[in-house]
């Protein structure tokens, strides 16, 4: 290669060698490989498209092994799963004694127990993805489930007013919010495992 | 038996290229332009296929000075096997899906 570099191509030449470090020690290989490929690009434009890549993949890859060498990640991943979707479940179970009283009308508790099914959706599906490893992997479902876990923050809007709404912003929180947000999470987790190669 | 599940469709995209002709080795570059991928794509799936012993990598010195060795790859003979049996689940679903007046 004779001459000066373009700005373009410094700029790709920097974030390759960023790439390159940041990959984890035992992919030192392939860190020479994307480093030495990107020494034998055509053109500068390639070359800065390859290195943004290269970048993405090295970081992708370092939060990868993050969380499989990390004995702590996966207790974080469950207890926020907990928290998340017990106290929805927990307020889906609150139906049965209701039911049982008779204070509460049946159709009621099938909206009841219909807004809260997040709870225990998401506790299993976390269990399946966190501790048997097996991602939801199903668009159908992943979406069903979306539905599922919006469904508590559009029934808390529609229930309150603008004024009591400042009022109870714990069990939005803990309701409407936690759930969606735990939800969240497991579907990016599903996603990331799916579009690299899953254990067969 | 591989689980054609197992495998995303941008991994199978290059498991085909790769055995389009099975004894050639090739670029990542040249991989990322006939699969169409990304390098941020590629490489994860190049790493993992490493990782199951699908892939095979060997260096080569550049002709031209002043320019480093280039990592080269292609399938071993259980990549091979994998990506034939990938190809004939590919072809047979795309069949199944035909309509029955358009079967030659």
């Amino acid at each position: 290669m004779t001459g000066r570099r373009s700005i373009e191509r410094r700029i790709a030449a920097g974030l390759i060698a960023h790439a390159a470090k940041r990959l984890p020690d035992d992919r030192s290989v392939w860190a020479t490989a994307m480093a030495n490929e990107f020494e034998h690009l055509p053109d500068d434009q390639s070359a800065l498209g390859w290195s943004i890549g290269c970048l993405f993949s090295s970081y992708r890859e370092r939060i990868r092994v993050m969380n499989n060498q990390s004995p702590l990640s996966g207790w974080i991943l469950g207890l926020e799963m907990l928290i998340c979707f017990v106290p929805m479940t927990l307020f889906g179970l609150a139906v049965i004694p209701a039911l049982a009283t008779g204070s509460m009308p049946i159709a009621d508790a099938m909206i009841f127990c219909l807004v809260a099914a997040i709870g225990p959706m998401g506790l299993i599906v976390a269990f399946r993805t966190l501790v048997l490893r097996r991602p939801t992997s199903s668009k159908l479902i992943l979406a069903a489930i979306c539905f599922f876990a919006l469904l508590p923050i559009l029934a808390f809007e529609s229930q309150q007013t603008s004024a009591a709404m400042g009022d109870s912003w714990r069990e939005f929180l803990l309701l409407a919010v936690l759930p969606a947000a735990g939800w969240a999470h497991l579907v990016y987790i599903s996603r990331c495992s799916a579009q690299g190669l899953t254990a067969s | 038996m591989v689980r054609q599940r197992s495998f995303s469709r941008q991994t199978v995209a290059v498991l085909g290229v790769l055995l389009h002709q099975p004894r050639k080795w090739r670029y990542g570059y040249d991989l990322s332009r006939e699969t169409g991928l990304k390098s941020g794509t590629l490489y994860p799936i190049l790493m993992r296929l490493s990782d199951r012993s699908l892939l095979e990598s060997k260096w080569e010195e550049s002709p031209s000075s002043g320019r480093p060795p280039r990592h080269m790859y292609r399938l071993t003979n259980a990549g091979k096997a994998a990506a034939r049996e990938i190809a004939a689940a590919h072809s047979e679903s795309r069949h199944l899906k035909e309509p029955l007046g358009s079967r030659a």
